[in-house]
């Protein structure tokens, strides 16, 4: 095996394994906060969290294979709920769904949604993984 | 799938985080191969098998 100088030791791996817990209640902090009260300090606290941990899922890579496969399950029903998301910004769709479409298609809303659903993901995969 | 990788590892005395080191996974990792909740991919087979000197079809089993 080729000697890799930024390869992460043992420590770094399993911190940044545990580290991975806190996504999950930032996530859920941030769309309850958004439901709540759009102002709340709740907001730019966990929003720090989400937004800091899917920009460095650009270096998801650094991981090892077993935790990448886990990102990528829960990658997979993050981008299956976006995929549901998309489809109820039909303009037919909205138009079925009338002032339900209004929660639906707020940007925010679902983008935290998707947060939550990603997580969500990662914990049952990591859980039943154990 | 089936290995014999926890009882290689038994006998010489490592825990799952040295195998780890050794093998650049994490603990994790170790222990979900061990488990057969994680099949590793062919490089990983690869560096498991030239670790104890064996075959990867001495070490992991696919008939169970």
């Amino acid at each position: 095996m080729p000697y890799d100088p930024k390869a992460m030791t043992d420590d770094q791996r399993t911190w940044s394994y545990k580290f991975l817990w806190l996504g999950l209640p930032a996530s859920i902090m941030l769309l309850i906060g958004l439901l709540i009260d759009e102002n709340s300090i709740l907001i730019t606290l966990s929003a720090g969290w989400v937004v800091g941990f899917f920009i460095g899922m650009a270096f998801v890579f650094r991981q090892d294979e077993f935790v990448q496969k886990q990102i990528a399950f829960a990658a997979n029903m993050a981008l299956s709920f976006a995929g549901i998301a998309l489809f109820l910004q039909l303009p037919k769709v909205t138009l079925v769904l009338g002032e339900a479409s209004a929660f639906l298609t707020d940007p925010a809303l679902i983008l935290a949604s998707t947060a939550v659903v990603f997580h969500v993901s990662l914990a049952f995969r990591r859980l039943s993984e154990r | 799938m089936k290995n014999r990788l926890k009882v290689l590892r038994a006998e010489r005395d490592w825990s799952q985080a040295d195998l780890g080191v050794h093998l650049d996974v994490s603990r994790q990792a170790v222990n979900a191969i061990e488990t057969g909740k994680h099949d590793p991919s062919l490089p990983l087979a690869f560096r498991i098998a030239r670790l104890f000197d064996m075959s990867i079809e001495e070490i992991f089993d696919d008939q169970f």
